[in-house]
């Protein structure tokens, strides 16, 4: 028995004349990545829908709810809103930034997005190291239970939104993206700032209400 | 999001910092009953949510895929907290335990109801009331 091994035939793989009607795409009219990061993003608003969902029923089910403003600091959380929505702003003005082709400007805003992410994770971190020095502990009762439900949870989108915009950073660094070629600045970014919408609103329900 | 969409992201961002400022200034100092101080956090809360999705996210400029994908969450969030309304309305048979509270203002430490209280009726008035009977 003999075996013949071929030679490569580059005249298999090569671009044949077709039909005109063959050159579809089957996918949906939309970025593949961006597709996915919005079936994402809805799968978040639901996890967080239910979050919210089930602090309704706990607080609902108590005969009386703290006033936040007694048992948290509300000052220093709203100056760590102000922090979180001011690294949205940087987000955008780094997306602008490499639509305009100007690399520098995306590394700058890209890192100012990565340090204030950062700054708010350490105010928070801050907040519970606080909290659980006055022994205010989620087992103590149903508002710490479902105050550091949402936060905690919350807290760890931004850790791997700063995570995901750190990788974005170090490509950013080497010049991997352009203004032809930055879809992945922009799925970072819808990220980053679905993490500032959530927080818009727990603040609002955790620390306000 | 792909393409340059005219914004300014700066007006944007300034108006998220006044509805902040606005909102904390109102759930905290606002002389009006609950029901209306809760009211308006909820607008002010779906006001910056609204500038955000729209602008920062661009969501204003998407096509129809983008919006068709995030939009049935809507329905479905409604759908949760419907849901839950079963056990929000049966408040007689829920009870969780809500530890006592301390009143910074008169350095009381006081139940739960009575902490709540305060905050209806102003604390040392409601206090002062609590102790005399």
């Amino acid at each position: 028995m003999s075996f013949s091994i071929s030679a490569y035939d580059a005249a298999v793989d090569a671009p044949r004349a077709h039909h005109a009607i063959y050159d579809y795409d089957s996918g949906p009219p939309v970025d593949r990545g961006k597709f996915a990061i919005w079936l994402f993003l809805a799968t978040e608003v639901m996890f967080f829908s239910g979050l919210i969902g089930t602090y309704i029923v706990l607080r609902m089910g108590t005969s009386a709810w703290p006033n936040p403003e007694d048992r948290l600091a509300v000052g220093i959380t709203a100056v760590n809103t102000f922090i979180l929505i001011c690294s949205s702003w940087t987000m955008v003005r780094a997306l602008h930034a490499i639509q305009g082709e100007d690399r520098r400007g995306l590394v700058k805003w890209l890192g100012a997005t990565i340090v204030i992410g950062s700054v708010f994770v350490g105010v928070q971190v801050y907040e519970y190291g606080q909290l659980i020095e006055h022994e205010m502990l989620p087992n103590v009762d149903i508002f710490w239970s479902t105050f550091y439900a949402m936060t905690g949870f919350h807290g760890l989108h931004v850790v791997v939104g700063v995570v995901w915009l750190t990788c974005l950073w170090a490509g950013a660094v080497r010049g991997r993206y352009s203004r032809a070629s930055h879809l992945r600045i922009e799925l970072g970014g819808l990220y980053w700032h679905f993490v500032d919408l959530v927080w818009v609103l727990l603040f609002t329900i955790v620390y306000l209400m | 999001m792909s393409e340059d969409h005219d914004f300014n992201a700066n007006k944007i961002f300034f108006g998220l910092l006044v509805l902040t400022m606005l909102e904390v200034a109102w759930g905290i100092w606002m002389p009006l009953p609950v029901w209306a101080v809760r009211s308006g956090l909820v607008i002010f809360a779906i006001w910056k949510g609204y500038l955000i999705f729209t602008y920062f996210m661009h969501m204003k400029w998407e096509g129809w895929i983008c919006k068709g994908l995030i939009a049935p969450t809507i329905p479905l969030v409604a759908i949760v907290l419907f849901a839950n309304m079963p056990d929000t309305s049966f408040n007689g048979r829920l009870q969780y335990h809500v530890g006592d509270q301390y009143i910074d203002s008169t350095g009381d430490v006081v139940g739960i109801e009575d902490a709540a209280a305060t905050r209806r009726y102003g604390d040392k008035r409601f206090l002062d009331e609590q102790k005399e009977h």
